[in-house]
Protein backbone atom coordinates (compact mmCIF):
# COMPACT_ATOMS: atom_id res chain seq x y z
CA UNK A 1 0.00 0.00 0.00
CA UNK A 2 2.85 2.34 1.02
CA UNK A 3 4.81 1.48 -2.15
CA UNK A 4 1.75 2.26 -4.28
CA UNK A 5 1.36 5.61 -2.52
CA UNK A 6 5.05 6.47 -3.04
CA UNK A 7 4.80 5.61 -6.71
CA UNK A 8 1.76 7.83 -7.06
CA UNK A 9 3.55 10.75 -5.39
CA UNK A 10 6.57 10.20 -7.65
CA UNK A 11 4.30 10.08 -10.71
CA UNK A 12 2.56 13.33 -9.71
CA UNK A 13 5.91 15.09 -9.13
CA UNK A 14 7.23 13.83 -12.48
CA UNK A 15 4.07 15.08 -14.17
CA UNK A 16 4.40 18.52 -12.58
CA UNK A 17 8.09 18.59 -13.58
CA UNK A 18 7.30 17.73 -17.20
CA UNK A 19 4.49 20.29 -17.16
CA UNK A 20 6.81 23.06 -15.97
CA UNK A 21 9.46 22.05 -18.52
CA UNK A 22 6.88 21.99 -21.33
CA UNK A 23 5.48 25.43 -20.45
CA UNK A 24 9.01 26.84 -20.09
CA UNK A 25 10.04 25.41 -23.47
CA UNK A 26 6.85 26.59 -25.18
CA UNK A 27 7.24 30.20 -24.01
CA UNK A 28 11.04 30.34 -24.30
CA UNK A 29 12.20 33.39 -26.25
CA UNK A 30 15.38 33.72 -28.30
CA UNK A 31 18.46 34.08 -26.11
CA UNK A 32 20.40 37.32 -26.02
CA UNK A 33 23.66 36.56 -27.91
CA UNK A 34 25.71 38.15 -25.11
CA UNK A 35 25.18 34.93 -23.16
CA UNK A 36 26.05 32.61 -26.04
CA UNK A 37 29.48 31.16 -26.73
CA UNK A 38 31.05 32.25 -30.02
CA UNK A 39 31.68 29.53 -32.63
CA UNK A 40 33.93 31.60 -34.89
CA UNK A 41 35.88 34.86 -34.72
CA UNK A 42 36.80 36.49 -38.03
CA UNK A 43 37.59 39.70 -39.85
CA UNK A 44 34.70 40.91 -42.03
CA UNK A 45 36.85 40.86 -45.18
CA UNK A 46 37.95 37.25 -44.52
CA UNK A 47 34.35 36.19 -44.07
CA UNK A 48 33.32 37.86 -47.34
CA UNK A 49 36.23 36.11 -49.03
CA UNK A 50 35.22 32.72 -47.57
CA UNK A 51 31.70 33.02 -49.02
CA UNK A 52 32.94 34.38 -52.36
CA UNK A 53 35.39 31.48 -52.70
CA UNK A 54 32.95 28.67 -51.98
CA UNK A 55 29.41 29.61 -51.05
CA UNK A 56 28.22 26.04 -50.33
CA UNK A 57 31.13 25.20 -48.02
CA UNK A 58 30.87 28.53 -46.19
CA UNK A 59 27.10 28.19 -45.76
CA UNK A 60 27.51 24.75 -44.23
CA UNK A 61 30.24 25.98 -41.93
CA UNK A 62 28.82 29.31 -40.74
CA UNK A 63 25.01 29.49 -41.07
CA UNK A 64 23.27 29.27 -37.72
CA UNK A 65 26.55 29.82 -35.85
CA UNK A 66 27.45 32.57 -33.40
CA UNK A 67 30.12 34.75 -35.00
CA UNK A 68 32.29 37.52 -33.65
CA UNK A 69 33.17 39.75 -36.59
CA UNK A 70 35.72 42.56 -36.66
CA UNK A 71 35.84 45.28 -39.26
CA UNK A 72 35.40 48.87 -40.33
CA UNK A 73 31.96 50.41 -40.54
CA UNK A 74 30.96 51.13 -44.11
CA UNK A 75 27.56 52.38 -43.14
CA UNK A 76 25.28 52.87 -40.15
CA UNK A 77 21.72 52.36 -41.38
CA UNK A 78 18.53 53.15 -39.52
CA UNK A 79 15.29 52.09 -41.15
CA UNK A 80 11.91 53.81 -41.06
CA UNK A 81 10.92 51.73 -38.02
CA UNK A 82 14.04 52.62 -36.03
CA UNK A 83 15.95 49.33 -36.46
CA UNK A 84 19.71 49.65 -36.89
CA UNK A 85 21.96 47.73 -39.28
CA UNK A 86 25.74 48.09 -39.14
CA UNK A 87 27.43 47.38 -42.46
CA UNK A 88 31.02 46.11 -42.29
CA UNK A 89 33.56 45.63 -45.05
CA UNK A 90 35.94 47.23 -47.46
CA UNK A 91 34.59 50.49 -48.92
CA UNK A 92 36.26 49.60 -52.21
CA UNK A 93 33.89 46.69 -52.85
CA UNK A 94 30.10 46.43 -52.84
CA UNK A 95 30.10 43.22 -50.76
CA UNK A 96 29.47 43.52 -47.03
CA UNK A 97 28.69 41.87 -43.74
CA UNK A 98 25.32 43.27 -42.64
CA UNK A 99 24.67 43.07 -38.91
CA UNK A 100 21.10 43.63 -37.74
CA UNK A 101 21.32 45.03 -34.23
CA UNK A 102 19.23 43.40 -31.52
CA UNK A 103 16.90 46.05 -30.07
CA UNK A 104 18.23 45.11 -26.60
CA UNK A 105 21.61 46.49 -27.67
CA UNK A 106 20.64 49.50 -29.80
CA UNK A 107 21.91 52.03 -27.26
CA UNK A 108 25.44 50.59 -27.48
CA UNK A 109 25.79 51.42 -31.18
CA UNK A 110 23.89 54.70 -31.57
CA UNK A 111 27.05 56.82 -31.37
CA UNK A 112 28.93 54.72 -33.96
CA UNK A 113 29.96 56.33 -37.21
CA UNK A 114 31.14 55.38 -40.67
CA UNK A 115 34.85 54.47 -40.56
CA UNK A 116 34.85 53.31 -36.92
CA UNK A 117 36.44 49.96 -36.12
CA UNK A 118 33.99 47.66 -34.44
CA UNK A 119 33.65 44.16 -33.03
CA UNK A 120 30.15 42.67 -33.25
CA UNK A 121 28.66 39.38 -32.18
CA UNK A 122 25.61 37.82 -33.78
CA UNK A 123 24.09 34.80 -35.47
CA UNK A 124 24.91 34.28 -39.15
CA UNK A 125 21.61 33.66 -40.96
CA UNK A 126 22.58 33.64 -44.60
CA UNK A 127 24.42 34.85 -47.66
CA UNK A 128 23.01 36.53 -50.72
CA UNK A 129 25.29 36.26 -53.75
CA UNK A 130 24.52 39.22 -55.95
CA UNK A 131 23.18 37.94 -59.26
CA UNK A 132 22.37 41.43 -60.55
CA UNK A 133 25.95 42.70 -60.38
CA UNK A 134 24.60 45.94 -58.92
CA UNK A 135 24.09 45.45 -55.21
CA UNK A 136 27.10 43.50 -53.96
CA UNK A 137 26.95 40.18 -52.13
CA UNK A 138 25.95 40.23 -48.49
CA UNK A 139 26.46 38.08 -45.43
CA UNK A 140 23.72 38.64 -42.90
CA UNK A 141 24.01 38.42 -39.12
CA UNK A 142 20.94 38.78 -36.89
CA UNK A 143 20.51 39.59 -33.17
CA UNK A 144 23.81 41.47 -33.14
CA UNK A 145 25.46 43.30 -30.27
CA UNK A 146 28.61 45.37 -29.92
CA UNK A 147 31.51 43.82 -28.00
CA UNK A 148 33.70 45.99 -25.80
CA UNK A 149 36.78 45.23 -27.90
CA UNK A 150 38.67 47.06 -30.64
CA UNK B 1 37.79 69.01 -82.77
CA UNK B 2 38.79 65.48 -81.75
CA UNK B 3 39.01 66.61 -78.12
CA UNK B 4 35.51 68.15 -78.30
CA UNK B 5 34.10 64.98 -79.88
CA UNK B 6 35.70 62.84 -77.16
CA UNK B 7 34.21 65.10 -74.45
CA UNK B 8 30.79 64.83 -76.08
CA UNK B 9 31.02 61.00 -76.20
CA UNK B 10 32.06 60.90 -72.52
CA UNK B 11 29.15 63.19 -71.59
CA UNK B 12 26.67 61.01 -73.50
CA UNK B 13 28.06 57.87 -71.87
CA UNK B 14 27.89 59.38 -68.37
CA UNK B 15 24.32 60.53 -69.04
CA UNK B 16 23.36 57.05 -70.26
CA UNK B 17 24.88 55.43 -67.14
CA UNK B 18 23.09 57.91 -64.84
CA UNK B 19 19.75 57.43 -66.59
CA UNK B 20 20.24 53.65 -66.44
CA UNK B 21 21.05 53.79 -62.71
CA UNK B 22 17.98 55.90 -62.00
CA UNK B 23 15.83 53.22 -63.60
CA UNK B 24 16.61 50.91 -60.72
CA UNK B 25 15.56 51.17 -57.10
CA UNK B 26 16.57 48.84 -54.29
CA UNK B 27 16.48 48.02 -50.62
CA UNK B 28 18.26 45.61 -48.31
CA UNK B 29 16.02 46.50 -45.39
CA UNK B 30 12.61 45.38 -46.67
CA UNK B 31 10.12 43.72 -44.33
CA UNK B 32 8.25 40.47 -44.82
CA UNK B 33 5.72 39.29 -42.32
CA UNK B 34 3.99 35.94 -42.47
CA UNK B 35 1.02 34.59 -40.63
CA UNK B 36 0.25 30.87 -40.65
CA UNK B 37 -1.99 31.01 -37.59
CA UNK B 38 -4.74 28.42 -37.27
CA UNK B 39 -7.55 27.97 -34.72
CA UNK B 40 -5.33 26.97 -31.82
CA UNK B 41 -2.18 29.03 -32.16
CA UNK B 42 -0.63 32.28 -33.36
CA UNK B 43 2.15 31.46 -35.85
CA UNK B 44 3.75 34.69 -37.00
CA UNK B 45 7.23 35.84 -37.95
CA UNK B 46 8.99 38.87 -39.35
CA UNK B 47 12.06 39.25 -41.51
CA UNK B 48 13.46 42.78 -41.71
CA UNK B 49 16.30 42.23 -44.17
CA UNK B 50 14.56 41.61 -47.46
CA UNK B 51 16.67 42.41 -50.50
CA UNK B 52 14.69 43.78 -53.41
CA UNK B 53 15.39 45.49 -56.75
CA UNK B 54 12.95 46.96 -59.24
CA UNK B 55 13.69 48.21 -62.73
CA UNK B 56 10.99 50.81 -63.29
CA UNK B 57 11.62 50.89 -67.03
CA UNK B 58 10.96 47.19 -67.64
CA UNK B 59 8.91 46.42 -64.51
CA UNK B 60 11.26 43.57 -63.60
CA UNK B 61 11.30 42.94 -59.88
CA UNK B 62 13.23 40.62 -57.56
CA UNK B 63 13.08 39.74 -53.89
CA UNK B 64 15.42 37.58 -51.82
CA UNK B 65 15.11 36.61 -48.19
CA UNK B 66 17.16 34.46 -45.80
CA UNK B 67 14.94 31.83 -44.20
CA UNK B 68 16.92 31.84 -40.94
CA UNK B 69 16.31 35.59 -40.78
CA UNK B 70 12.64 35.09 -39.83
CA UNK B 71 12.20 35.99 -36.19
CA UNK B 72 9.44 34.49 -34.06
CA UNK B 73 8.33 35.53 -30.62
CA UNK B 74 8.85 31.97 -29.40
CA UNK B 75 12.27 30.37 -29.90
CA UNK B 76 10.84 26.85 -30.05
CA UNK B 77 8.55 27.84 -32.91
CA UNK B 78 11.51 29.41 -34.74
CA UNK B 79 13.53 26.19 -34.30
CA UNK B 80 10.67 24.03 -35.61
CA UNK B 81 10.14 26.41 -38.54
CA UNK B 82 13.82 26.12 -39.57
CA UNK B 83 14.40 22.45 -38.81
CA UNK B 84 11.10 20.69 -39.57
CA UNK B 85 9.22 22.89 -42.01
CA UNK B 86 11.33 25.06 -44.33
CA UNK B 87 14.56 23.07 -43.70
CA UNK B 88 16.60 26.25 -43.86
CA UNK B 89 19.96 24.46 -43.60
CA UNK B 90 19.17 22.76 -46.91
CA UNK B 91 17.26 25.66 -48.48
CA UNK B 92 18.67 28.84 -46.88
CA UNK B 93 17.03 31.37 -49.19
CA UNK B 94 13.65 32.14 -50.77
CA UNK B 95 13.46 34.18 -53.95
CA UNK B 96 10.88 35.80 -56.16
CA UNK B 97 11.60 36.93 -59.70
CA UNK B 98 8.79 38.56 -61.60
CA UNK B 99 7.36 41.53 -63.34
CA UNK B 100 4.93 44.37 -62.69
CA UNK B 101 2.40 43.45 -65.38
CA UNK B 102 0.72 46.87 -65.43
CA UNK B 103 4.01 48.80 -65.27
CA UNK B 104 2.89 51.26 -67.97
CA UNK B 105 0.04 52.44 -65.70
CA UNK B 106 2.45 53.59 -62.98
CA UNK B 107 3.91 57.06 -63.30
CA UNK B 108 7.16 56.66 -61.37
CA UNK B 109 8.05 60.33 -61.86
CA UNK B 110 4.92 61.62 -60.12
CA UNK B 111 4.26 61.32 -56.37
CA UNK B 112 1.20 59.24 -55.61
CA UNK B 113 -0.24 55.79 -54.94
CA UNK B 114 -0.68 53.30 -57.73
CA UNK B 115 -2.04 49.78 -57.88
CA UNK B 116 0.51 47.25 -59.09
CA UNK B 117 -0.09 43.76 -60.36
CA UNK B 118 2.89 41.46 -60.01
CA UNK B 119 3.38 38.04 -61.55
CA UNK B 120 6.39 35.82 -61.27
CA UNK B 121 8.04 32.73 -59.88
CA UNK B 122 8.75 32.12 -56.24
CA UNK B 123 11.35 29.62 -55.10
CA UNK B 124 11.16 28.28 -51.58
CA UNK B 125 12.02 24.94 -49.98
CA UNK B 126 13.49 23.86 -53.33
CA UNK B 127 10.15 24.31 -55.15
CA UNK B 128 9.40 26.79 -57.90
CA UNK B 129 5.84 28.07 -58.07
CA UNK B 130 4.06 30.78 -60.05
CA UNK B 131 2.71 33.53 -57.78
CA UNK B 132 0.45 36.48 -58.59
CA UNK B 133 -0.15 39.38 -56.24
CA UNK B 134 -1.65 42.82 -56.19
CA UNK B 135 -0.03 45.62 -54.25
CA UNK B 136 0.42 49.33 -53.89
CA UNK B 137 3.32 51.38 -55.22
CA UNK B 138 3.82 54.64 -53.34
CA UNK B 139 6.03 57.23 -55.00
CA UNK B 140 7.20 59.90 -52.58
CA UNK B 141 10.27 62.15 -52.33
CA UNK B 142 12.24 60.22 -54.93
CA UNK B 143 11.67 56.87 -53.21
CA UNK B 144 9.45 53.94 -54.04
CA UNK B 145 7.54 51.98 -51.45
CA UNK B 146 6.06 48.62 -52.39
CA UNK B 147 3.35 47.09 -50.23
CA UNK B 148 1.53 43.87 -50.89
CA UNK B 149 -0.49 41.20 -49.14
CA UNK B 150 -1.06 37.82 -50.67
CA UNK B 151 -1.49 34.21 -49.70
CA UNK B 152 0.41 31.06 -50.54
CA UNK B 153 -0.23 27.42 -49.76
CA UNK B 154 2.60 25.77 -47.85
CA UNK B 155 1.69 22.49 -49.56
CA UNK B 156 2.54 24.11 -52.94
CA UNK B 157 6.12 24.31 -51.69
CA UNK B 158 6.10 20.77 -50.28
CA UNK B 159 6.09 22.05 -46.72
CA UNK B 160 3.98 19.48 -44.95
CA UNK B 161 2.20 19.99 -41.65
CA UNK B 162 2.02 16.86 -39.49
CA UNK B 163 -1.53 15.76 -38.60
CA UNK B 164 -0.77 16.29 -34.90
CA UNK B 165 -0.39 20.08 -35.36
CA UNK B 166 -2.93 20.61 -38.16
CA UNK B 167 -5.07 22.64 -35.74
CA UNK B 168 -2.09 24.89 -34.92
CA UNK B 169 -0.64 25.75 -38.34
CA UNK B 170 -2.57 26.83 -41.40
CA UNK B 171 -1.61 25.59 -44.86
CA UNK B 172 -2.85 28.90 -46.23
CA UNK B 173 -0.26 31.48 -45.18
CA UNK B 174 -0.70 35.21 -45.41
CA UNK B 175 2.40 37.12 -46.56
CA UNK B 176 2.79 40.89 -46.16
CA UNK B 177 5.62 42.74 -47.87
CA UNK B 178 6.75 46.31 -47.26
CA UNK B 179 9.86 47.60 -49.07
CA UNK B 180 10.97 51.23 -49.09
CA UNK B 181 13.40 51.53 -51.98
CA UNK B 182 16.09 54.08 -52.76
CA UNK B 183 17.44 54.88 -56.22
CA UNK B 184 20.38 52.68 -57.10
CA UNK B 185 23.49 54.82 -57.59
CA UNK B 186 26.38 53.38 -59.54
Amino acid sequence: MKIKKNRLILFVFALIGFGFYGVHEYFRSNKDVSGLKENFRMRADDMIQAFATNETVAEKKFIGKIIVVQGKLKEVEKDEKGYYTLVLGDTGTASSVRCLIDTLHTNDIKAMQKGDSVVLKGMLVGYNADATGLLGSDIQLNRCMRMNEK
Amino acid sequence: MKKQLASLVICILLFAITVNAQDKFFTKKGKIYFDASAKMEKVEATNRAVISVIDIKSGNIQFAVMMKGFEFEKALMQEHFNENYVESDKFPKAEFIGQVTNNAEINYSKDGEYTAKVKGKMQMHGELKEVEATGIVIIKNGKIELRSEFSILLSDFKISIPALVKENISDQTKISVDCLMDPLKN
